[in-house]
């Protein structure tokens, strides 16, 4: 199966090869793209088990199902293209995610001065923000008022995602946490229409399907306080600190000693954060050059 | 009245956008498309109960499985119209046969995998632009569309093998409608009768089932399907639980539905036809 798919990589590799080097090179036109709008969660899936809100009140429990992605937020996007005929264009975008907290609140009974029950509650608040360099591919009509156009391409993304936790009975417990480190590799499709304003500007408006998910290196406690008091400095660094591997391989030498240091960070297994959007995104475009000018 | 204005002019917008779609209607022309995909998973997710383990012989290996359930091979056919030579509208029809994402835990005395994979007809109404080339047999194209997933099933299988026990428990999560989006670019080579085609293909999607169903419980070699509790064998997920529903010991439990990882990757190649 590997050794097919290969070699249908090569084969679509050839003809992506034999198609760049017919691509008839008649234009020298660029242009840049200003562009922002909302960034909905999308392909969102469970994270860390959290899948679920529950609130206790005076008619009882309730769970309710809540809906996790990172991608939630607005987007900010600078963009630089090179025309390369009347239909096709090389697209390369600075984008920039503001994220969009979700918040998750969950609440237990627990036992408070006896013989009292007190409600213990859990809320958390995500908050995931990236930094984006996206390559793409765009194919547009080639003339009138409207130019539909639909892009692909990969897109790499720094992304940073905070975890704000506090915790509340009898007293009060903050932690803040960042997920950091590592890039995150993923694929953007968009579709849209240009609206020709005059010759050397367009405005435009984009519909993106954004697919990634993020996979962080290590995961740092960067504040915890109780009572408002900061705790922080009581903390061992295995307590504030943990690095993610896609793998261990332990010798029977080491098992004794694995993750007992207090002065170095936890090893855990490594997780994925999803991150995926659907993007609308409104924008003007500055043609910078036109053919023979 | 500025919304009566404001409609007149959407409408009008609409229309010219339309007509510009449809600009050459000359070439207009319907094909019919066999084609077929590898899909590797994309977006993938991160699971709590899969990963590898191996904790024999005084040793420790352990290595993370992430999960996307969009991964495996899907053929199918195309019916598409082409309104220009710059413009076609299509949709899809394609079967995806998931492959299949194992875990395994290794004890002194017991092997426990734990895999997973999925199954879904896929609706995909798509907008194409190509991009002719002059004086060449090759059409570049970017495809974008809706992804509608028709009767999906994900199977579950959780298998203990050992002297201390053995056990066999296959559930399927069936249910819902997931709807995604797939964006696709790729290239037409024109070589006579027909024209072929490989394109690479991207399905961001993810699926929330509605129903969990215990297929199959094997225990020492035992059928116990029968005697598990009602409330196990079948779980309906819900949006919401309300700790005032009425409960029903003989009918199916309720959890709060979870979400799961359907992106992918693939290369699709194919034949088109003319019609």
């Amino acid at each position: 199966m590997s050794l097919l798919m290969s070699s249908r990589w090569r084969c679509f590799f050839i003809l992506v090869f034999i198609a760049i080097i017919n691509l008839p090179l008649r234009s020298q036109d660029y242009y840049v793209n200003l562009s922002s709008g909302p960034s909905f969660g999308f392909g969102s899936h469970t994270f860390l088990g959290f899948s679920e809100n529950l609130e206790i009140n005076s008619n009882g429990i309730k769970r309710t199902s809540q809906k996790m992605s990172f991608g939630n937020g607005t987007n900010i996007t600078a963009s630089f293209g090179f025309i390369i005929n009347e239909n096709i264009s090389l697209e390369l975008e600075f984008g920039s995610q503001i994220g969009r907290a979700i918040n998750y609140r969950y609440q237990l009974i627990g036992v408070g001065p006896l013989p009292n029950t007190m409600i213990e509650t859990e809320d958390r608040e995500f908050v995931g923000s990236s930094n984006t360099i996206s390559p793409s591919l765009v194919y547009s009509l080639p003339k009138g008022k409207f130019r539909p156009f639909i892009k692909f391409g990969p897109s790499f993304s720094r992304p940073k995602a905070v975890l704000n936790y506090r915790y509340e009975s009898s007293q009060v417990s903050e932690w803040e946490y960042s997920f950091e480190g590592g890039l995150a590799l993923g694929l953007n499709g968009s579709i849209g229409t240009y609206y020709n304003l005059h010759e050397r500007i367009d405005v435009f408006l984009e519909l993106r399907s954004v697919m990634m998910s993020y996979s962080p290196k290590r995961l740092v406690m960067k504040a915890y306080s109780v009572d408002g008091i900061d705790r922080l400095g009581s903390l061992s660094i295995s307590e504030k600190e943990t690095e993610f591997h896609n793998s261990f391989d332990i010798s029977a030498d080491e098992i004794a000693n694995f993750n007992s240091d207090p002065n170095k960070p936890t090893q855990e297994l490594s997780i994925k954060i999803p991150y995926s959007s659907f993007q609308t995104l409104v924008g003007i475009r500055f043609n910078l050059f036109k053919n023979g000018q | 009245m500025v919304n009566k204005d404001f409609r007149i002019k959407i409408k009008r917008g609409a229309l010219v956008f339309f007509i510009s779609l449809l600009f050459n209607s000359l070439n207009a022309q319907s094909y019919l498309k066999v084609h077929g995909s590898s899909n590797l998973g994309m977006g993938s997710q991160y699971l709590q109960e899969l990963w590898n383990e191996d904790g024999r012989d005084d040793k420790y290996v352990a290595s993370q499985k992430f999960l996307s359930l969009g991964k495996g091979f899907s053929p199918g056919v195309t019916y598409g119209y082409s309104f220009s030579r710059f413009i076609a509208a299509e949709v899809d029809f394609n079967y995806l046969f998931g492959a299949t994402t194992t875990a395994k835990f290794h004890f002194s005395n017991a092997v426990v995998t734990t895999s997973f994979h999925a199954q879904v007809l896929q609706i995909n109404p798509a907008l194409l632009i190509f991009a002719p080339l002059e004086r060449s047999d090759l059409k570049p194209y970017g495809r974008f569309g809706l992804n509608l997933g028709i009767l999906p099933t994900i199977t579950r299988e959780f298998i203990v093998e050992g002297s201390i026990a053995e056990e066999t428990r296959v559930s399927k999560l069936t249910g819902g409608m997931p709807l995604g989006f797939s964006t696709s670019v790729g290239l037409l080579w024109d070589i006579g009768k027909f024209e072929i085609f490989a394109e690479i293909q991207m399905i961001n999607m993810s699926y929330s089932p509605n129903k969990l169903e215990v297929v199959e419980l094997n225990q020492f070699g035992q059928d116990v399907l029968n005697a598990m509790d009602p409330n196990e064998r079948e779980i309906n997920f819900v949006d919401e639980i309300d700790s005032n529903t009425p409960y029903d010991p003989n009918g199916p439990g309720q959890e709060i539905r979870s979400d799961y990882a359907f992106g992918s990757i693939g290369l699709k190649i194919g034949l088109l036809v003319d019609l």
